[in-house]
């Protein structure tokens, strides 16, 4: 994967960047704020509806699944580790409890949606234009990271020169146990450092000798937002304070550790709809 | 015009001044090549220039550099990317966004340049460097060649009027470097932007400079026309005639290395398509062919890097395609085209325990084989030297010194002679023909036809994935073309 956009002819690439990255924003946060297995299991589906007209739904199953191998270390940690009442069967002298399993779906619920959303920022979002829009915020530390997407290629690349120098001194990668390959890898490590350290400088002089820094900036694709983009934008913007609201007013938290289950009234209902609609514009995209 | 006033700079942290009582000036719409052997401290005049000497760099500053009557000391350099543009050797650390267009329109942006005149001026440096085809292409897709131009059309679209250039061409082979400095040429005539150069391969770019300063331990010691520095270039090992160091070659060796038949292909676009290969012992066969030909992917074939999809390489009678590169490595030696790869360890000595202690050698030899290898390649002086503290020449047969301490049989190089200077490159063509005359075989990947002039006793030209003899005659009149229509 040498570059991770790819500019797919779909509707949600042709809308602007701006309410795109509204939209990211108010889902990776609703990740945090949101523990509730219903709450987060309808806005899961929701992004990944929006993946699908988006076209990346492959690329963004490809992060998914390393993601489904961190949940499985969460299952494991939180079933064995965690207390609860109400036992549903023994592991030997474990316990596993419905309170623990509860809130392992909740925990990775939450991973999967946090991914989706930087998926969607990813493969949907063209990254000259997040850094454009994002630079509105913070310029520099907006560049530091449209330059790590610029330079990943390049050090994938140092990374695979320095492990075939490696290779020509010597140290085998792929023989032996796990122990002896982690210590061949570390190798590594040291030269990659440099070579980056080195780039870095060289990245700095040149920018600096390209005026970065030097003082007003312009940006050479502002476009005017029409008004459809600008409501959307208003309406992801506004899902964020709605969902802090609603974080504060306790909707879509649940303890499950404190043996909270499913218990919901027709408030839910409304809420989550509620909110859904707020989101639901991003499915009409740019338009055809 | 740019005026250097009695110059000296000293780098934190390091002694003697890098330049020392520097004076110059340099008009607008000059062609100006700066040349010296590594370390004279031409880059950083360079980087004075501008500013980034001393603002990014920091250290002890005497004298002074006025741009259009601008004191370098008062202005960021940022501030003069409007009046000085610049481009650096490496295209790969330069570019900054992620796609031509947006690139084009970074430094534009920086300088506040009206949207409207902005995208205007990207139209119409894209169309002038022939990029509007690769608009939207992601730049590390491209080649060497085009993110080079990419680097200088980037620059140009800003306007300034004077342009420094860093050895531009050190990654780019003969006819893409010709294309590149015929460019330049172009806009000093057309766009009268005073060009000031600085460049190690002088055969291939001393016939377009008007002007040539010549440096050695930080001053200027020659500056005038092209043919009154001349002589000084000559007396300096600057440049020197072409001298073929081979001359005992009787090419009947035993074969130590063969490869039949070698298809190879990346993502189903074939590179190598039957490439055949006997190497004999006692050999210095140098491989030529344009850049993205092949030539990188075909040597790693050999010693198991990557494996051929048909055919097969045998080394020293065993076939290599069920072995790893590290069980080869005794055998085989490999050098990549980035010597920093090969140099992480506090000093010189470690980092050749390392390869030692790798290659499972006993502890009793240690000491033998490192004395050998720095002394084969004039390295004693460093053996506790912090290895990335080394200039290039030095780095480079530093990193050869990580792979010649497992006393391989074959020797792989794949462009061991970028960024070196003359009298670099001669050193190392003299340790290489030192080592083929002890009876080593030594490949090497190369643009440089003097180089393969000089030392090579074979000669493979790789096109459409198969290697073709060509003969070393024709190197040396290549070189000495090159030579001669530099006006030497």
């Amino acid at each position: 994967m040498l570059f991770p956009y790819k500019g797919t002819a779909s509707r949600i690439h042709r809308l602007d960047a701006r309410p795109k990255i509204a939209f990211v924003l108010a889902v990776f946060i609703s990740s945090i704020l949101l523990s509730d297995i219903l709450y987060l299991s309808v806005l899961l589906a929701f992004t990944l509806i929006v993946t699908a007209v988006a076209r990346t739904l492959r690329s963004t199953w490809s992060l998914l699944r390393y993601a489904a191998y961190v949940a499985v270390f969460v299952i494991l940690f939180n079933v064995l580790l965690s207390s609860g009442r109400h036992v549903l069967f023994m592991i030997g002298p474990i316990a596993v409890t419905s309170e623990s399993i509860l809130f392992s779906i909740s925990m990775c619920l939450r991973l999967l949606l946090a991914v989706s959303a930087f998926a969607l920022l990813t493969f949907a979002i063209h990254p000259d234009e997040a850094l454009r829009t994002m630079s509105k915020v913070g310029y520099k530390t907006m560049t530091a990271l449209s330059l790590s997407t610029r330079m990943y290629p390049t050090i994938a690349a140092d990374s695979r020169n320095i492990m075939d120098s490696m290779r020509a001194r010597g140290v085998e990668f792929d023989e032996g146990g796990f122990l002896s390959k982690v210590r061949a890898r570390a190798n590594v490590v040291m030269p990659l450092l440099f070579n980056s350290l080195d780039r870095s400088i060289a990245i700095a002089e040149a920018m600096e000798t390209r005026g970065f820094g030097a003082g007003k900036r312009t940006n050479y694709s502002e476009t005017r937002l029409d008004r459809r983009q600008k409501w959307m934008a208003a309406f992801f913007v506004s899902s964020i304070v709605v969902g802090i609201a609603l974080f504060v007013f306790g909707y879509g938290n649940a303890d499950y550790l404190n043996g909270a289950g499913f218990a919901y009234g027709f408030d839910d209902v409304i809420v989550l709809a509620a909110y859904m609609v707020m989101l639901s514009p991003i499915l009409t995209g740019g338009g055809e | 015009m740019i005026s250097v006033e009695s110059l000296t700079f000293t780098y934190s942290g390091s002694d003697p001044p890098v330049l020392r009582e520097v004076s110059t000036e340099i008009h607008e719409g000059e062609f100006v090549l700066v040349v010296g052997r590594s370390g004279c401290g031409k880059s950083t005049l360079c980087r004075a220039l501008n500013g980034l000497v001393p603002h990014f760099y920091g250290g002890l500053f005497s004298g002074r550099v006025l741009v259009d009557g601008r004191d370098t000391r008062k202005t960021t350099p940022s501030k003069f990317a409007d009046l000085i543009g610049m481009v650096f050797q490496d295209p790969e650390n330069q570019l900054v966004m992620t796609n031509v267009e947006n690139e084009m329109a970074f430094g534009l942006e920086n300088l506040g340049v009206p949207v409207p005149e902005m995208k205007e001026r990207v139209i119409r440096y894209a169309e002038y460097f022939d990029l509007r085809r690769f608009f939207q292409r992601f730049i590390p897709e491209l080649s060497g060649g085009e993110k080079q131009k990419v680097a200088l059309g980037s620059v140009l679209a800003m306007k300034p009027k004077y342009l420094i250039l860093d050895e531009p061409t050190s990654q780019l082979d003969a006819e893409n470097a010709a294309l590149f400095l015929d460019f330049l040429t172009k806009l000093n005539k057309e766009f009268g932007v005073g060009i000031i150069l600085v460049e190690h391969r002088l055969e291939r770019c001393l016939r377009y400079a008007d002007r040539v300063i010549l440096m050695d331990e930080g001053r200027i010691v020659a500056d005038g026309p092209k043919n009154e520095v001349v002589p000084a270039l000559r007396e300096r090992g600057l440049l020197g005639t072409l001298t073929r160091m081979v001359n005992d070659v009787t090419g009947d060796g035993d074969m130590v290395l063969s490869a039949k038949d070698i298809h190879f292909s990346y993502d189903h676009t074939p590179v190598l398509n039957g490439a055949d290969l006997v190497l004999a012992r006692g050999e210095l066969v140098a491989i030529t062919g344009a850049n993205g030909s092949g030539k990188s992917t075909l040597i790693k074939q050999l010693n198991g890097l990557l494996k051929p999809q048909t055919g097969n390489v045998t080394l020293l009678g065993k076939d290599v395609s069920s072995v790893t590169t590290a069980s080869l490595a005794r055998e085989i030696g490999y050098l990549g085209q980035n010597p920093n790869d090969y140099l992480f360890e506090e000093t010189l000595e470690k980092e050749l325990e390392f390869t030692l202690s790798n290659l499972g050698v006993d502890e009793k030899e240690w000491n033998e084989r490192i004395e050998w290898t720095l002394s084969v390649l004039d390295l004693a002086r460093f053996r506790k030297a912090f290895p990335r503290d080394l200039s290039c020449g030095q780095r480079e047969r530093t990193a050869l010194a990580t792979v010649l301490v497992g006393r391989p049989k074959i020797l792989v190089l794949d462009e061991p002679t970028r960024g070196l200077d003359y009298w670099n490159k001669t050193k190392l063509g003299s340790v290489l023909e030192n080592l083929r005359r002890q009876g080593m075989t030594i490949l090497l990947v190369t643009h440089d036809y003097r180089f393969i002039a000089e030392h090579a006793t074979r000669v493979l030209r790789l096109e459409e994935g198969r290697l073709l003899e060509a003969s070393v005659d024709q190197m040396i009149f290549l070189a000495s073309e090159s030579a001669a229509t530099g006006g030497v």
